[in-house]
């Protein structure tokens, strides 16, 4: 089938990138919360939540897919284990601390609680580093090939306009 | 970014409003206003539609003296 011309000029389709770029992050983490509130604070089981969860690993996959596709890794952070396991650190106290308070609030023994976030805080962050060591990993890899790649084309003065 | 003075007093210079040259270009208005305002940075196919429309070459409308932008 073929496509219909696009009716927006250069300006108007970066702006339209914009919103899709901020609609996608919205979408994003908006299914993490409803994840985390739905598992922690209303305790539905897996198939309960497997719509949402489809779709955020889906999202997910195909934003780290496209990604390291295209040698991409951060805007800000680099790919160095220093950085990765701040990341993880961070996303391992985060679920440990959220794991824990709500563990308290369901059973009121605050030593129970304090195990469970600490194992699930360990396991988070394990977790998160491996993947991330991975991906970054595979990152260095693409990037390399990347910037090594043959030239392409043809040679000078012989391109068209 | 700094506003484009070049393009206003180019496009005064032929008797053109930024409607008109908008349609010339192939863009909206409001991307033109853009350029103009200097909230818009034109890729430089639009650059040089906008030159041959204004008949002036890059240098006198997008060229600045002072290096005024970061990359």
């Amino acid at each position: 089938m073929k496509r219909r011309k696009n009716r927006l000029d250069e300006m108007q389709e970066q702006k339209l990138l914009q919103i899709e770029h901020n609609g996608c992050w919205l979408a994003f983490w908006g299914l993490l919360i409803v994840l985390f509130v739905q598992v922690f604070l209303y305790g539905r089981d897996f198939e309960r939540i497997m719509g949402e969860w489809v779709v955020f690993m889906c999202l997910a996959i195909y934003i780290v897919v496209s990604c390291l596709k295209n040698g991409i890794w951060d805007r800000r952070h680099a790919p160095v284990p220093a950085v990765n396991l701040k990341s993880s650190l961070l996303a391992g106290g985060v679920s440990g601390l959220i794991f824990g308070v709500v563990k308290y609030h369901e059973y009121q023994v605050i030593l129970g609680a304090a195990a469970s976030g600490v194992f699930i805080a360990i396991f988070v962050f394990a977790s998160c580093f491996a993947g991330l060591s991975v991906l970054s990993y595979f990152y260095r890899e693409r990037a390399y090939r990347l910037e090594n790649a043959e030239e392409e084309g043809k040679e000078d003065g012989e391109e068209q306009d | 970014m700094a506003r484009n003075i070049a393009i206003k007093v180019a496009r005064a210079e032929k008797d053109m409003t930024q409607k008109a040259l908008a349609e010339a270009v192939g863009v909206s208005r409001q991307t033109i206003n853009a350029i103009e305002q200097g909230e818009y940075n034109p890729t430089i196919k639009l650059c040089r539609a906008i030159c041959r429309v204004l008949g002036k070459s890059l240098d006198d409308l997008f060229w600045k003296e002072e290096c005024e932008e970061n990359f």
